[in-house]
């Protein structure tokens, strides 16, 4: 075994531990992992960025593809946060490219991706079997319920108040189930974190 | 706080310190896992129509799997992917898998992902004629809706460097009209979306799902008209792999997992009690 | 003048962006189609240019702690800092030099960051227990309402569970297809047009609070 492999095999192991026992106490061992967790972070993002800026921007712009130019023009106009006061505005241009390609997306595709099939979903009441309009019709009045109190802009005076109220009523529900499977992610991830100590010290 | 003379059971319990509990926490994990002992999963409903939806679509139709793996949701969104993976690569309709990464770190842990969970190519399988490995798109939903656009226009060359053009199964793959389903494994709420929207809601590509525990509500609104099925985190991926009749990791997983949330079950019943025969009469706790 | 180049361009600019891509997606319109593709492409690719704001920012931060020697925010700080920096050049060069798919970097990856990458989530696994063990406590019908599937699904996810009380089975079933499902979908509309309308808003240049403001922090 080389001491690159030994190294892999027990530098996880001992920094795993040390930031686990974070739970029990905080002390400079955890910092110096937290440092690790920040520096490598950044480091490999940094490294991934710019790899696929090399593959998907610079090839390509070298190769004739002067279409691209305008990427390296305002990727650049992003780093004018750093520049004097007078000229920091430059900034917003690259910016407004981030927002507007965002919204454009969203804004022509939200009806119809996600708004009205939901919704053709839940009105759609009548099911194969007796039950299954039974549950669809519960669906729909849980649906309706739960938006009646999402609206602000009218009071929420008797019909709409009771209404909101069995709305939240569900959606505590909701948060419930989805308290317990947030639960599961933490779990797992610790889980995992443990199986891969076992596996480094040849346990599993 | 100082003990009164007169603490009954549920006053005692409810001081108990938390580091046994912790510690018995850990044990949990490991009993399993060394003995190797494994409970038999009941596969849910949304798992039997995410295996049922992979193994009825035409052959060579094509899967684009969409994963978003870091560190942080390894542990929940791995045996999923791994599961899916055994699932595509051994079904007898030939599918085509092409592999892109919503994150930065997928491609690291998709490597770790593999040698963990010991997931085989079977030998008619081969890379560039039956899957595809690209990288990571950027932008999120822009990059997304992008490579859905064109996506060879996205990524001229897979993640190993080959032209795209060379690839022999990339041949009839130019855009979201030549993919069957789109698969997707995150702890992102945002990622969920955005395949409704870009996918779904423009190409009217159907969905599956093998999202972390965290991220199951996001898919639940969508199920089932745009998400056809779902596995969920480790609990679904057992499940899955109950299914398809194989055990491993992933089964033992599934038994650890399993202890751990029964001991976060009794703490919490304990807790309610607890609290509630402590409080009643108007004692505090 | 300057605020048509300090505002109303950034404006215009975004509204233009916005146009081209909604008339893409509901046209077949050969130019609104490849220019909609290309403005898609430009900004997944200016996304990728803003990542490299982070490592600066990190080094704008230390840098000034490392060299005073800063004991703030916690003691030893400067040590935590050249530890945070360093780690991060060592990934950068040899990233960037030897590529991502190299042996050497794998190495790097798999033996310094990827290991620790996912502690904070382990870590408040052993907090959630606490918490579950300390703060669940059910005071009216609301937190009973909270909890109760709360529970019901813990124990469904233990299979073990299933077996001592089998009817847990039916009924998360039955939570997980309908209940749960109409509520967020109730939530998902609500917060779709909420979403679509503060959209619509920046689109149209009322909401313009994305402009990041003359002489705001650069990053210390």
């Amino acid at each position: 075994m080389t001491i690159a492999d030994l190294l892999l095999l027990w530098v996880p192991v001992v920094t795993i531990v040390i930031g686990l026992s974070f739970v029990f106490k905080d002390w400079p061992g955890w910092r110096w992992v937290e440092t690790m967790i920040i520096g490598g972070g950044t480091g490999h993002v940094t490294v991934m960025a710019f790899q696929t800026l090399r593959s998907n921007l610079f090839t390509p712009l070298i190769g004739g593809n002067w279409i691209l130019f305008p990427v390296v023009i305002f990727g650049v106009l992003m780093y004018f946060r750093f520049a004097p006061n007078k000229i920091q505005y430059f900034q917003r241009y690259g910016y407004a490219w981030i927002i507007g390609s965002g919204i454009g997306l969203v804004i022509s595709t939200m009806i119809q991706g996600q708004i009205l099939p939901v919704i053709k979903q839940t009105v759609n009441i009548p099911g194969a079997t007796t039950i299954d309009t039974i549950n669809n019709a519960i669906g729909f009045v849980i649906f309706v319920t739960v938006l009646s109190y999402f609206i602000f802009t009218v009071e929420h005076k008797p019909t709409l108040g009771n209404s909101g109220r069995i709305g939240r009523y569900f959606l505590m529900i909701a948060f419930g189930l989805g308290f317990s499977t947030l639960l599961m992610t933490y779990f797992g991830v610790l889980l995992e974190r443990v199986i891969f100590i076992m596996r480094n010290l040849s346990l599993l | 706080m100082a003990e009164t003379k007169s603490d009954n059971i549920w006053e005692r319990i409810q001081k108990i310190p938390i580091l046994p509990l912790r510690l018995l926490f850990i044990a949990l994990i490991i009993i399993p896992l060394l003995f190797g002992i494994t409970i038999p999963m009941t596969p849910s409903t949304p798992t039997k129509q995410y295996y049922d939806f992979i193994r009825n679509m035409p052959a060579g139709s094509v899967v684009l799997f969409d994963s978003q793996m870091y560190g942080w949701n390894y542990g929940d969104c791995a045996p999923g992917c791994a599961s899916t993976l055994n699932l595509i690569l051994n079904s007898p309709n030939n599918l085509k898998l092409v592999i892109v990464f919503e994150g930065s770190d997928g491609p690291m842990w998709w490597a770790t992902m593999q040698k963990d969970y010991k997931v085989t190519i079977p030998q008619n399988k081969k890379y560039g004629v039956d899957y595809v490995q690209y990288g990571w798109y950027v932008g999120d939903e822009r990059g997304f809706a992008a490579l859905l656009d064109n996506f060879w226009g996205y990524y001229p060359k897979d993640y190993f460097g080959t032209d795209t053009s060379t690839i022999p199964m990339m041949q009839n793959i130019h855009s979201g009209k030549d993919i069957g389903v789109v698969i997707s494994s995150t702890s992102l709420s945002a990622l969920i979306d955005f395949e409704v929207r870009q996918a779904y809601g423009r190409y009217g590509i159907p969905l599956l799902s093998a999202p972390a525990g965290m991220t199951v509500m996001s898919v639940i609104p969508y199920y089932p008209y745009a998400y056809k099925g779902y596995i969920t985190g480790l609990s679904g991926a057992a499940q899955l792999n109950s299914l398809m009749g194989i055990g491993g990791l992933t089964s033992l997983e599934g038994t650890a997992f399993s202890f751990m949330t029964l001991e976060a079950f009794i703490l919490a019943i304990l807790g309610i009690v607890g609290g509630y025969m402590t409080t009643r009469g108007g004692k505090k706790t | 003048m300057s605020t048509v180049f300090k505002r109303t361009i950034p404006i215009i600019l975004t509204i233009l962006i916005v146009l081209v891509l909604c008339v893409k997606a509901f046209t077949n319109e050969p130019n609104f189609t490849f220019w909609g593709q290309t403005f898609q492409t430009w900004s997944s690719l200016i996304v990728t240019f803003a990542t490299f704001l982070g490592p600066i920012v990190l080094l704008i931060y230390h840098f000034p702690k490392i060299m005073k020697k800063a004991n703030e925010p916690i003691k030893n700080q400067w040590i935590y800092s050249i530890s945070t920096v360093s780690i991060m050049i060592i990934y950068i060069v040899v990233g960037v030099s030897l590529g991502s798919t190299s042996t050497t970097y794998q190495w790097l990856y798999n033996t310094w960051y990827g290991p620790v990458s996912g502690l904070l989530n382990a870590v408040t696994a052993f907090f959630a227990l606490s918490a579950i063990y300390r703060s669940f406590r059910v005071r009216s019908f609301e937190s009973l309402l909270l909890i109760g599937p709360a529970l019901i699904i813990l124990l469904y996810d233990a299979p073990i569970g299933v077996t001592l009380f089998p009817p847990i089975g039916p009924v998360s079933e039955y939570l997980f297809a309908y209940i749960g499902p109409a509520a967020f979908r109730g939530f998902t509309v609500a917060a779709s047009l909420g979403s679509l309308i503060f959209c619509i808003r920046t689109a149209l240049g009322w909401e313009r609070g994305y402009l990041p403001s003359e002489g705001e922090s650069r990053g210390a």
